[in-house]
């Protein structure tokens, strides 16, 4: 089957449906300041249980494209980024709003998103495949080095809180060793109870560190909602055919950017709008005019952003490395549906990955709409007040959290993350290292007793080998890399000494 | 000197150290007893890992090591704390009363709480959302909504 007989399959009433509910639902809580993407995707992942893996992927998918998006709304109308992911956007959204051109910095955005977004799409469409393939050479040394990277890149990700983010791992990997141990049967650690004989249910851990965490913290927050100044919200969001060709180069180059930036593990969409920020100043006749509302400046940012999200998918998908905390917990959905990253993925399983494809292909054209026609919504989403949203949130994570498994236990269970994660975020203490050790906890722990019995004391041998050895070289590269600012600062005052 | 000390034995890693340390210890005593020998090697390797890293935050708290940590601000966790009884009420009262009666009552009970005045969007959102969750998970998701003791 070719991908596009899988995208005529893909085509149900049921999928459309649900890409539908998924893209809205990702707008609006990306567009909200305090929520994001990620929660997105915590709360649906148990309501998705009951679909086809296939429309379930999709859901999961678009929540992940239009999250994206939605942060730039609030970033360009009222100076608050709903994700931290859309930081950038205010340099030149913002004061093309106080110029009262709102709502062309939402056309220009939308325009760029879609182009980003689909050229990681495309990017993620011809890569994935071919990267899957090199996953089907790897052995259980090869896997258990690979899901260790993606733990080091995620602990890496900043050198301040590296010793947090270790300790939140290790915690991460004694909540997956909770249950039935898989290879040999016998239970460990669930203390007596009954409810967590084969282990932490997912979803509750999930819903409670993201999402009742978040509801905890507003709460603490006490903080009112901003509302859109109405007068911002002028003029037009459709741009000319002129308009958009203006921003090609800068849209191309920035998506490029955003993909290759999405694709390596732990670099980020920070990383990715900041280099094109950086380029499109450069090339720019007037750098002057970046931060005081260049629409250059403004496209180049949008369109690597939603770039980025094809590129995460890449490793997420053929190796099982999650780029960034989003993509951790839509690792946690793939699981949730039998799904495993890898080969299998790519053979076996092609109907849920290529629906996915399309899924993604078409919330890209959601954005279209969202970002054009729904702009006169989004004034009215921003002034959702925190005492609505808090309960309601609430709600939908109760019982998120009980039609998982139908049972009472783990409303307790969300309860109890929600405040572990509330302190994770008060002491600053990272939780994504959590997360993914949990989620990868009892895999990391099969290949290393399968790697220790295949091996039979040929330790040496078996690490030289040219695979294994350069991945235990990427994950040693990855683990110094927060340092090397160091390592060179060192190395250099030591050469001018000498 | 009194302030100075108390200061200190608050610093919100402590209490992170603690919590690491109570849980590890618990599964480090806990693994003899797991029957396969096998199953105990990761568990002692992640037990002992936790431990040592946790004794070397410890250290880094106390001597001051690297760069100073901002001080936490834990305002506002009473609030937070109240929201996980409120939820869990929230709970008890799902498995006794069933969710169709019990999320009103939470909705407006926490609305009010936190500050929303307008009784008419309370009794509102409180009357849609069972209405919206039972068309969206009852009748197009078909999951099952828990009834409570009293109703099923």
């Amino acid at each position: 089957m070719d991908f596009f007989q899988y995208g005529l399959e893909m085509l149900s009433f049921t999928n459309i449906l649900w890409l539908t509910i998924g893209s809205i639902v990702g707008a609006i809580l990306g567009a909200l300041p305090g929520q994001s993407a990620t929660t997105g995707i915590a709360m649906f992942i148990p309501l998705t249980f009951n679909l086809e893996p296939s429309t379930a992927l999709i859901t999961l998918g678009a929540i992940y494209v239009t999250g994206s998006y939605g942060g730039n709304i609030t970033a360009i109308l009222i100076n608050t980024p709903g994700t931290s992911d859309s930081f950038f956007m205010t340099f030149d959204g913002y004061p093309m709003t106080m110029r009262g051109q709102g709502l062309r910095a939402i056309g220009i955005s939308t325009i760029s998103a879609f182009i980003g977004g689909m050229i990681g799409t495309f990017a993620l469409l011809t890569i994935a495949p071919v990267l899957a393939r090199v996953a089907y050479k790897f052995g259980p040394l090869e896997k258990f080095l690979t899901m260790t990277m993606g733990l080091v890149i995620i602990i890496g990700l900043s050198k301040d809180t590296m010793l947090k983010g270790f300790l939140s791992a290790c915690m991460g990997f004694l909540c997956s060793m909770i249950g039935l141990d898989i290879i040999s049967g016998v239970t460990r650690f669930n203390f007596g109870i009954n409810q967590i004989y084969d282990g932490l249910p997912l979803v509750p851990v999930i819903l409670g560190m993201f999402a009742i965490s978040q509801v905890l913290s507003l709460v603490a927050e006490k903080s009112e909602t901003i509302a859109i100044d109405r007068a911002a919200v002028h003029g037009s969001v459709f741009l000319s055919f002129k308009d958009i060709m203006s921003m090609n180069i800068n849209n191309i180059r920035a998506s490029i950017i955003g993909t290759i930036v999405g694709i390596i593990p732990g670099a980020g969409t920070t990383v990715a709008a900041g280099i094109s920020y950086d380029l499109a100043k450069k090339s720019d006749p007037h750098p002057e005019s970046f931060g005081k509302g260049n629409e250059q400046g403004l496209a180049s940012v949008s369109a690597a952003n939603n770039a980025v999200v094809g590129g995460s998918l890449i490793p997420l998908l053929t190796l099982g490395i999650p780029g960034n905390g989003t993509a951790a917990v839509f690792l946690g959905g793939l699981y949730i549906h039998g799904l495993a990253p890898g080969t299998k993925l790519f053979t076996t399983d092609a109907v849920e990955v290529y629906s996915l494809f399309w899924g993604l292909i078409l919330a890209q054209f959601f954005i279209l709409i969202i970002g054009l026609y729904g702009a006169p919504i989004y004034e009215n989403i921003t002034r959702v007040n925190n005492n609505i949203l808090i309960p309601v949130v609430g709600c939908v994570c109760i019982l998120g959290a009980y039609v998982f498994r139908y049972q009472s236990f783990d409303a307790l269970l969300i309860l109890f993350f929600g405040i572990v994660g509330y302190y994770f975020k008060k002491a600053d203490i990272p939780m994504i290292p959590f997360i993914l050790a949990f989620i990868l906890g009892r895999g990391t722990e099969m290949q290393l007793r399968r790697t220790l019995l295949l091996m039979e004391g040929r330790i040496t041998s078996v690490l030289l080998r040219p695979l294994p050895l350069a991945l235990l070289t990427i994950d040693l590269l990855f683990l110094l890399s927060p340092f090397w600012g160091d390592i060179k600062k060192k190395l250099f005052t030591k050469n001018k000494k000498l | 000197m009194n302030n100075k000390f108390t200061k200190k034995i608050f610093n919100h890693n402590y209490i992170f150290v603690i919590f690491l340390y109570i849980w590890s210890f618990i599964f480090l005593f806990t693994i003899p007893s797991i029957r396969d020998v096998e199953s105990r090697l990761f568990p002692y390797i992640i037990s002992i890992l936790t431990i040592a890293s946790a004794t070397f935050l410890l250290l880094k708290t106390y001597y001051n090591w690297g760069k100073k940590e901002d001080p936490v601000n834990f305002s506002g966790t009473l609030s937070a704390l109240f929201m996980v009884v409120l939820l869990l009420v929230y709970t008890v009262a799902i498995s006794i009363i069933g969710f169709y009666l019990a999320t009103p009552l939470y909705l407006v009970i926490s609305m009010r709480i936190l500050g929303q005045k307008s009784l008419k969007l309370i009794l509102t959102i409180s009357l849609l959302a069972p209405l919206v969750v039972y068309l969206f998970f009852d009748v197009l998701l078909k999951l099952q909504i828990p009834k409570g003791v009293l109703f099923s």
